[in-house]
């Protein structure tokens, strides 16, 4: 597994619980983690952060996951690594390509899976 | 009495008489006949005295007759009633009596004939016994008990199906009207005997659904109908009189009906469900993982692990809320007793299934008002009802702008009123008037059954309470009345 020292990283699921233990476990692996419990604080948060990758829920109450993503070609250059966590599986294969997503994790999923993998993708 | 009196009491009960009398020598002859009798026969008198009976009547009369004058002539009283074929007019049913008119010596001078046209009787006779062949027909073919209660001596009286349907011999034809209110079913019995009440006493027609005792001991579902027909001079009620049957049948589809639409709505929320799963499993795996790292680096304190464990098993009840109310509401309810409960604990349950759907797909859901009335009920079909009007709600305001569906309960007397209006703007009026009916539907194929709206309003009257539309709203509402339990009237 590659490190993911100094990573910049913003995880979006409006389930805290979850929120904290993604979080704990990416900061536990060296990354930088930011929170966010909806796609509409995960936007305003990003005005002002450059991150590195967004993990974030597919739905939530407040501006979801799919509105967040189709935001991010506004606020960056060069577009972070995209993950979803998702507990539905119906969204289409050819959303997931446009908006540029690495990767989909059907929840619930493995923690280690999880992190590896976005390790991977940003070594 | 004089003779001059005696002869005009004779001459007017005679020319009055709505009877023919006559009276005829042994040769046949009239010797005397009363003006009834020349009338019938369309003559003048002088047409009928003086002249026999075959020059009258005809010789075919005549000879129909010949058997009964032969048996007067010979001192006998004659009696006897048959059609007989006259010259003038039409066959006529007639009544005859014929009275001997005998000498000291008791020689046989003549006979006195009484004689009475019974066709027109006959015929009504024949008329009502008819109708009253029909009406029984058409009960044994409808398969109706009939019952009559005289409501002053108590008593009910029955035709025999009445007492067919529960299994009764015919001595049950009559009896008391508190063996009726024995044989009904402990549940049902203050509902029907309080709507036999306001039947009586308010002069509206008498309906009930309700279970019977068979002899058997089973119960019986039935349809009873009736309504006061009699009444004394102060205007209250003697006599009313109705109809029963057995649809234990059509209960027993109803039933089944209710259960096969409920299991149609739980697919249709399958996928909302699964994501209110994964998501707390997603919770409970990862800290699972998480502890079982940190205790393999010995980098946790006791303190770390009973919060991580302790969040795992929150999350889990989580689950475990989920799956009972999966199984409660999937659950064969129709036979369940009516208790009393919260109306809170109904709608938390039912919101606990679908409020995943409603935000997965950005509906706001919003529950207000008198959420603590409490109902008798049967909960897992009032959570049916409910579940069906937020998922018709959720489908229709899916694809607009603005989306939001509101739960609102009002307490109004001895009634709760539970408004569900969506953002939609209501529903055409060729539309809303099919809505109740068996599988129509406007959703697309596999999307809705077509039966949640006409299974519900079942349910609803199943419970004395309604299901109606209002669309006076300016948005798309629904309205599910119930009556509040007793406890909180007047509360």
């Amino acid at each position: 597994m590659k490190s993911l020292q100094g990573r910049k990283i913003l995880i979006v699921d409006d389930e805290p619980m979850l929120l904290n233990i993604l979080s704990d476990e990416f900061a536990h692996y060296g990354a930088e983690v930011q929170t966010a419990t909806s796609g509409q604080a995960a936007f305003e948060l990003l005005q002002n952060s450059k991150v590195d990758a967004v993990i974030t829920d597919a739905r939530m109450p407040d501006g979801d996951g799919l509105w967040l993503l189709t935001q991010l070609k506004g606020l960056f250059t060069t577009l972070p690594k995209v993950f979803l966590c998702t507990g539905y599986n119906d969204i289409p294969a050819e959303k997931i390509a446009e908006l540029g997503i690495a990767c989909v994790f059907q929840k619930p999923f493995q923690l280690t899976t999880l992190i590896t993998t976005v390790s991977n993708y940003l070594g | 009495m004089t003779t001059v009196e005696r002869s005009h009491v004779l001459e007017v009960a005679l020319s009055s008489n709505p009877h023919l009398v006559s009276y005829i020598s042994s040769e046949l002859v009239y010797q005397y006949a009363n003006p009834t009798y020349a009338q019938w026969f369309d003559l003048g008198l002088n047409q009928v005295v003086g002249h026999t009976v075959t020059e009258v009547l005809g010789a075919h009369a005549a000879k129909e007759l010949q058997p009964y004058f032969a048996r007067v002539l010979n001192g006998e009283i004659v009696e006897f009633e048959r059609v007989i074929p006259y010259k003038h007019g039409t066959p006529r049913r007639i009544h005859v009596i014929y009275y001997p008119d005998k000498s000291i010596t008791g020689e046989v001078l003549g006979f006195t004939a009484i004689v009475r046209d019974v066709t027109h009787e006959r015929e009504q006779e024949a008329l009502i016994h008819e109708s009253e062949k029909r009406l029984q027909y058409a009960l044994e073919a409808t398969g109706e008990g009939v019952w009559d209660w005289h409501i002053l001596e108590g008593t009910v009286h029955h035709n025999l199906q009445w007492c067919t349907i529960l299994g009764l011999n015919d001595r049950y034809l009559i009896h008391p009207i508190e063996f009726f209110a024995n044989l009904l079913h402990p549940d049902d019995r203050a509902d029907v005997m309080a709507r036999v009440q306001a039947c009586v006493e308010k002069k509206q027609p008498y309906q009930s659904e309700h279970r019977m005792l068979r002899e058997d001991g089973k119960y019986i579902w039935v349809l009873d109908r009736g309504k006061v027909v009699e009444w004394d001079s102060d205007g209250k009620a003697t006599r009313m009189v109705g109809s029963y049957k057995d649809i234990t049948e059509k209960h027993e589809t109803q039933a089944r009906l209710i259960q096969a639409s409920k299991m149609a709505t739980l697919g249709e929320m399958a996928g909302g469900i699964a994501h209110e799963i994964n998501n707390p499993l997603a919770i409970i795996l990862g800290k699972a993982e998480q502890l079982q790292r940190r205790v393999e680096e010995q980098n946790i304190s006791p303190e770390q692990i009973t919060q991580g464990l302790s969040q795992i098993l929150q999350t889990a009840e989580r689950i475990s809320k989920i799956i009972k109310g999966l199984k409660s509401f999937s659950r064969y309810s129709a036979e369940d007793p009516f208790i009393a409960v919260p109306l809170s604990q109904i709608v938390h349950d039912t919101l606990e299934l679908c409020h995943e759907r409603f935000k997965h797909h950005g509906i706001e859901l919003n529950v207000q008002g008198d959420i603590e009335t409490h109902i008798q009920c049967r909960p897992a079909q009032v959570s049916q009802v409910l579940m069906n009007l937020l998922n018709n709600a959720h489908d229709a305001v899916e694809g607009l702008p603005e989306k939001w569906v509101k739960l609102h309960i009002k307490r109004a007397e001895n009634k709760v009123a539970i408004r569900v209006t969506d953002s939609g703007n209501g529903i055409p009026s060729l539309i809303a008037q099919k809505i109740y009916h068996p599988f129509f539907t406007t959703k697309e194929v596999g999307k809705g059954t077509g039966l949640g709206l006409s299974i519900s309003q079942g349910i609803a009257e199943e419970h004395h309470g309604q299901l109606t539309y209002d669309s006076s709203s300016p948005h798309t509402c629904f309205v599910f009345t119930l009556p509040v339990h007793e406890q909180d009237k007047h509360g």
